[in-house]
């Protein structure tokens, strides 16, 4: 009902790849936490898919119980990334909220051809981050709709976006545990080189150092998308 | 026109998971909107964010989060995606909004469209620049800055790292020519003059990172700017 066998097909191989090993290697070091065990990769695989058809029955007949299993997944990870990302818990729970309000409002221009839901939500999330930072000093971003709907595509880049996204996960799952913290802490949770060297507990220079080798092994593996 | 100058990784990398800031931002912004393969770099940059989503530890919410969120979903003014893809009208138009002239045959990038930008103001002879008001602290400066054929700007370096795009024209300096739709990124350290290719007027967006801390050329203009 929502993008072809392929499409779903490539996702599967995108969570095969990345489910495994290099994300909880990730989560592991980095939250504590291990989210992941390789016996649910194959049954998230299908779950990846159903969150891109959720969103689109939502955008169908503003199905509330499509939107109540989106919310009860994505919002914890939403207010995980953006306490990660420095935001005090009672606003990151408010923005995470506020994140899958723009998804109910947003969801007629969510393409499943163009990559995943957890991709989709996370600009969002990211989007009303920002806006929220400059709202604090500048009322005018409050009227701003920055994610307009996207310009149409040619088909072969639409046919790319899944096989790209499982090539990302690829791309994680080979870094080496210390490597893949640094990318984490780096993109995701958005600290300075300094503040990460802290954290771990290492030289700034290792940090600069591990975080060049990663993102090489990245560029080849992505450079070729 | 080839692009032939782009953003670094590390610069599109901060643009996909929002940490550039304001000014830089807008200017890189700029820059996607003329090359498709940054766009696609960006893209899977934010491919990388929502597998790292995906695979974060969940957080706890408070326990009528859901219920409080769908108890406002009546409230939401829905968009129709379709429908704008077919051509309705935008949410945010961009008339009303204050618009300086353009050199003829140039149009707005669409990043600039949500922002007022004012008349153009005397720099140098040949040379006029508009800044675009931004916030406070943190967000950066930026402005379009615009010069007649073979215009030259002084010798200048910069405190922070500088983000040009040309949007009309071009320029060159001691380090090569620039042509429409490139991004150049000239860190402190870097020292350049400028010159306005003698064939067609030149319009740049220009932007500095960080706070503002004038030097060089901006010390130079700062009486003009009223900073």
């Amino acid at each position: 009902m929502h993008g072809s066998g392929e499409l779903a097909r490539m996702h599967a191989v995108g969570r095969a790849y990345f489910a495994p090993r290099g994300m909880d290697a990730i989560a592991g070091l980095v939250g504590g936490r291990v989210v992941t065990r390789p016996a649910e990769a194959s049954s998230r695989a299908a779950v990846d898919c159903d969150f891109s058809g959720l969103i689109v029955a939502v955008a169908t007949r503003q199905d509330r119980a499509a939107f109540s299993a989106l919310f009860e997944h994505f919002a914890p990870r939403v207010k995980s990334y953006l306490t990660r990302s420095g935001a005090p818990a009672e606003s990151a729970e408010e923005l995470a909220q506020e994140t899958l309000l723009a998804v109910w409002r947003k969801a007629s221009f969510f393409d499943p051809a163009r990559g995943s839901a957890s991709t989709w939500i996370f600009t969002i999330a990211r989007n009303l981050r920002s806006d929220a930072l400059r709202r604090e000093r500048h009322p005018e971003a409050l009227a701003r709709e920055l994610d307009e709907p996207a310009p149409p595509r040619p088909a072969d880049v639409v046919l790319a976006a899944a096989e790209r996204e499982a090539r990302v996960r690829e791309a994680m799952r080979s870094l080496s545990p210390e490597q893949a913290a640094v990318v984490r802490l780096s993109f995701y949770d958005e600290k300075a080189h300094a503040a990460i060297a802290s954290e771990l507990d290492l030289p700034l220079g290792t940090v600069k150092s591990r975080l060049r080798l990663a993102m090489n092994r990245m560029r080849s593996l992505l450079g070729e998308l | 026109m080839t692009i032939t100058h782009h953003p670094p990784d590390d610069t599109v990398l901060r643009y996909a998971n929002g940490t550039l800031p304001e000014a830089p931002a807008i200017v890189v912004a700029t820059h996607l909107s003329f090359c498709p393969p940054c766009r696609h770099r960006m893209e899977t940059y934010e491919m990388l964010g929502g597998s790292m989503l995906e695979a974060a530890a969940p957080a706890t919410l408070s326990a009528d989060a859901l219920s409080a969120t769908l108890a406002r979903l009546d409230g939401v003014d829905r968009l129709d995606g379709v429908a704008l893809k077919n051509g309705g009208k935008k949410p945010e138009a961009q008339e009303g909004r204050q618009r300086p002239d353009l050199p003829a045959g140039m149009a707005w990038p669409p990043p600039l469209r949500h922002y007022d930008i004012p008349s153009w103001r005397f720099v140098l002879p040949g040379v006029k620049w508009a800044p675009l008001t931004l916030t406070g602290p943190g967000s950066g400066q930026i402005m379009l800055v615009r010069g007649v054929p073979g215009a030259k700007l002084p010798s200048h370096g910069h405190d922070g790292t500088e983000y040009t795009c040309v949007l009309t024209g071009s320029f060159s300096d001691s380090s090569g020519t620039y042509n429409v739709g490139d991004l150049i990124e000239a860190s402190e350290d870097h020292d350049h003059q400028p010159i306005v290719t003698p064939d067609a007027e030149c319009v740049c967006l220009i932007a500095i990172d960080g706070h503002l801390r004038l030097h060089g050329l901006a010390r130079l203009l700062q009486p003009f700017l009223g900073l």
